[in-house]
C-alpha cells in the first residue's frame, strides 16, 4: 500500500514538474506580480489593493491588453512582514512570465525585498515612501520607488504647522519600523531647521494596541502639538485613544491618518488632524477621480491609497512593457529608466530617478470624516 | 499620569488574568496548556461585533450571547482538538491546539474579512478622577472582569457543578468511578473557559478594534500571567495578570515605551529564575 502511495506521488511530482517546466516565458499572458498582505495585521491594505488589482487588470484586457496579450495580476500573500514578503516576491520571482513585480505597501518590506529584486533581476516597483528605500532604489539596478518621498512630504507638513498653525513646540510619537522610524527623523529634523522646539520623541513597537503609556507622557510635555508617525490600525487606535484621553492639543500625522482605512476605524475621533499623504479619495485628479469612482461604484467603500497605488504601478508597468515593444525583464527595465513624465491617477511619475518617482503630495485635513486637502506640493 | 497609569494597568491586566484564568481552567482540568486561548479572545470579539453591530442588538446583550457562543466553540474545540488526542502525547495534543489556533484565526478573516472593525463600548466617554481622564471603558472592563471572577469563584467553590469540576480536574480516573461524567465534566470546563475569555474580546475590541491577529500578543501575556502566578493557580492568574498590566503601563511611562513588551519578559525571566514556583507556590516543573 505504502509503495503505491509513493509511485502515485512520484508521478504526481514528476508531472508537476514537467508542467511548471512548460511556462518558459512565452506565454500569450503577460503575468505582473503583486505582493500584499492578504493576511495578518496589515490586511486591510491588501484588500484594497486585491480589488484594485482586479479592476485595473479588467481595464487593461478590455482596451485590448498589451502588446496584444492579455494581463495578468499574480498576487502572492506578503503577510505584513518583510520575510512574508521576501518569500512572496522569491516565489513570483520563481514564475518566468512574471514580466515585473510590485512590492507592498511599506518601505520595510520593500527594503526586505530589495536584494532579492537584484538577483532575480526583475523590474521591482516599491510602494514604500521612506528616504532609506529612495537611496535603496537609487542604488539598486532593478528596483523604483514610484512614490513621492517622506523628505519633502514631512518637511511640507511640518512647514504648514509651524507657520500655518502656529505650533512652535512637539511632541513625536512612532512606530519602530522603517518607513515610521524615517518620517519621525524627518518631522524632527524639518521642526528644528524651521526653529521649533521637540519636547519629547516617543516611540511604540509595531502592533501596539494600548497607547495609554505613551500619551500619558506626551500630554506631561504638554507641547503645542503632537506629531505621529503611525500604519493604519495604529494611526486609528492612537488617534482614538488621545482624544478619549482628553488630549486635544493639533495633530500632524504621517499620511496613514488621511486614508479611509483610519478615518473609517476612528470615526469623529480622527476629526481636524493633519496629515500629508498622496492620494485622497476626492482627488482633483482627473484619472484619479475616474479610478476613485470606479472602485467605490465597485466596492462600495472609499479608494484607499493602497488601491490607487497599485491601479498606478500597473499602468506604470504596462506602459514601460508597450515602449519596450517586448516582454524581456531587461528591455522593460531599461524603458521603464525612459518614462520622465508620466500621467497616473495620484501623481505624475519620473522613473528616471529610481527613487521619489512620484511628483506631488498633498496636505490634507480631515473634516467630518473626509479627507480635504489643504495644501499640495510639489516634489519635483 | 499615576491615576492614569494605574486605571489602564489595572483594566488591560484584569483582562489579561481572565485570559490566563481561562487557560489555567483547561490546564487543570487536563494538564495541557492551551495555546489556542488567545483565539477564543479574538473569536469572542467577532461575535461580539456580530451581534452588536450585525443584527444591532445592545452592547451588554451581544457579549453575554458572544459569550455563550464562545462556550460552544470551546466545547466543539474540546472535542476536535483535545478528546480525540487524550491517550496521545502532551506534544500532539499542542500541535493539535496550535493548528486550531490557526483554523480559528483564518477561520475569523473568511467570515468577516480583513479590515479591523469596531463595536459600541459598554458606555461611551470618560471621567475626570484626579486629572486624569479615564475612559468609561476601562471602567466597565474592571467591573465587569470583577463580576466575572466572583460568579467563577462561586460556581467552582459553592456548586455541585463546581464540584464535579474540581473533581475532575484532580483526578479524571477516580472521578470516572464514583460516576462523574469525565467528557461531559471538561466539556463544561472547555465551556467556561472559552465563555470567559470570549467576553473580554469583545469588552476589548472598542479601545483596540477587532482583528484575526489580536489573540497572538494577549494570550502570550496571559501566558507569562500565569508563570508569574504560578502554574495551576486560579489567584495567580489573576494577580499575575495585574502585574503584566502594571508593568506594561508604567514601565512604558518610565523606562521605556519602546520595549514594554520586553520588560514583561524581563519580570517573567526574573521569577522562572527567582521563583521559579511562582506566587502561588505551585512547581512548574511538576506541570510543565
Amino acid at each position: 500500500m505504502k509503495k503505491r502511495i509513493l509511485v502515485c506521488l512520484t508521478a504526481a511530482m514528476l508531472l508537476a514538474a514537467s508542467l511548471t517546466g512548460c511556462g518558459g516565458g512565452s506565454s500569450d499572458v503577460i503575468k505582473i506580480g503583486l505582493t500584499v498582505p492578504l493576511s495578518g495585521d496589515r490586511a486591510s491594505e491588501g484588500s484594497y489593493a486585491s480589488n484594485a488589482a482586479a479592476i485595473v487588470e479588467q481595464e487593461i484586457n478590455d482596451a485590448g491588453g498589451v502588446l496584444g496579450k492579455q494581463i495578468k495580476i499574480e498576487i502572492q500573500d506578503s503577510l505584513g512582514t518583510d520575510v512574508g514578503a521576501t518569500n512572496a516576491y522569491l516565489k513570483l520571482a520563481a514564475d518566468d512570465d512574471v514580466v515585473a513585480i510590485i512590492g507592498p505597501d511599506n518601505s520595510n518590506d520593500n527594503i526586505a525585498i530589495a536584494g532579492s529584486a537584484e538577483s532575480a533581476q526583475i523590474l521591482t516597483t516599491g510602494q514604500g515612501s521612506s528616504p532609506t528605500l529612495q537611496t535603496t532604489c537609487e542604488e539598486s539596478e532593478w528596483m523604483f520607488q514610484l512614490r513621492a518621498c517622506d523628505s519633502t512630504l514631512c518637511a511640507a507638513l511640518m512647514d504648514y504647522a509651524y507657520n500655518e498653525v502656529g505650533a512652535k513646540s512637539f511632541t513625536i510619537i512612532h512606530d519602530t519600523e522603517t518607513a515610521s522610524t524615517d518620517q519621525a527623523n524627518l518631522f524632527k529634523n524639518a521642526i528644528e531647521e524651521l526653529g521649533g522646539t521637540v519636547d519629547d520623541v516617543i516611540s511604540y513597537t509595531s502592533g501596539t494596541k494600548d497607547f495609554t503609556a505613551q500619551l500619558t507622557q506626551a500630554a506631561e510635555n504638554d507641547s503645542d502639538a503632537l506629531v505621529m508617525a503611525c500604519l493604519y490600525t495604529e494611526a486609528a487606535i492612537i488617534i482614538q485613544q488621545t482624544r478619549d484621553m482628553g488630549i486635544d492639543k493639533p495633530v500632524f500625522g504621517s499620511n496613514a491618518f488621511g486614508d479611509p482605512i483610519a478615518i473609517d476605524l476612528a470615526g469623529d475621533a480622527i476629526n481636524d488632524v493633519y496629515s500629508v499623504t498622496a492620494w485622497v479619495p476626492n482627488t482633483p485628479n482627473p484619472l484619479g477621480a475616474a479610478f476613485s469612482q470606479k472602485y467605490t461604484e465597485t466596492y462600495d467603500e472609499d479608494c484607499a491609497k493602497a488601491a490607487a497605488q497599485v491601479r498606478d504601478h500597473v499602468y506604470v508597468i504596462c506602459e514601460a512593457i508597450k515602449n519596450a515593444g517586448t516582454t524581456d525583464r531587461a528591455a522593460v527595465r531599461d524603458a521603464m529608466l525612459e518614462l520622465t513624465d508620466y500621467e497616473g491617477a495620484i501623481t505624475t511619475y519620473d522613473c528616471s530617478r529610481r527613487g521619489n518617482c512620484g511628483l506631488g503630495g498633498l496636505i490634507v485635513q480631515v473634516q467630518n470624516q473626509v479627507p480635504t486637502i489643504i495644501k499640495e506640493i510639489t516634489t519635483g | 499620569m499615576i491615576v492614569q497609569l494605574l486605571v489602564s494597568g489595572i483594566a488591560v491586566g484584569i483582562v489579561y488574568g481572565l485570559i490566563a484564568m481561562g487557560m489555567v481552567l483547561i490546564f487543570r482540568a487536563v494538564g495541557i496548556m492551551n495555546f489556542a486561548q488567545g483565539d477564543f479572545l479574538m473569536f469572542g470579539g467577532y461575535f461580539a461585533y456580530t451581534f452588536n453591530q450585525m443584527l444591532g442588538l445592545n452592547i451588554v446583550l451581544s457579549l453575554i450571547l458572544a459569550s455563550l457562543c464562545m462556550g460552544v466553540i470551546g466545547v466543539i474545540f474540546m472535542r476536535t482538538s483535545y478528546w480525540a488526542l487524550r491517550g496521545a502525547q502532551a506534544k500532539a495534543i499542542i500541535v493539535s491546539a496550535m493548528g486550531a489556533s490557526i483554523v480559528l484565526k483564518e477561520g475569523a478573516r473568511l467570515i468577516w474579512g480583513s479590515i479591523p472593525l469596531s463595536l459600541d463600548k459598554v458606555k461611551e466617554g470618560s471621567v475626570t478622577v484626579a486629572g486624569a481622564t479615564i475612559q468609561w471603558q476601562y471602567v466597565a472592563i474592571i467591573g465587569i472582569a470583577l463580576l466575572l471572577m466572583l460568579l467563577v469563584y462561586l460556581l467552582l467553590e459553592k456548586t455541585f457543578v463546581g464540584n464535579i469540576l474540581q473533581a475532575t480536574a484532580q483526578d479524571q480516573y477516580m472521578s470516572s468511578l464514583v460516576g462523574i461524567p469525565v467528557i461531559v465534566s471538561i466539556g463544561l470546563t472547555f465551556f467556561l473557559s472559552a465563555a470567559l475569555t470570549g467576553i473580554c474580546g469583545g469588552l476589548l475590541a472598542p479601545i483596540f478594534f477587532l482583528s484575526n491577529t489580536m489573540g497572538a500578543t494577549a494570550g502570550s501575556k496571559a501566558f507569562a500571567a500565569i508563570v508569574i502566578g504560578g502554574f495551576g493557580s486560579v489567584p495567580g492568574a489573576i494577580i499575575g495578570g495585574l502585574i503584566v498590566g502594571l508593568v506594561e503601563q508604567f514601565g512604558g511611562a518610565y523606562i521605556s515605551s519602546t520595549y514594554q513588551l520586553v520588560l514583561i519578559y524581563v519580570v517573567l525571566i526574573a521569577f522562572l529564575m527567582f521563583r521559579p514556583r511562582g506566587l502561588f507556590k505551585e512547581k512548574i516543573q511538576e506541570k510543565a
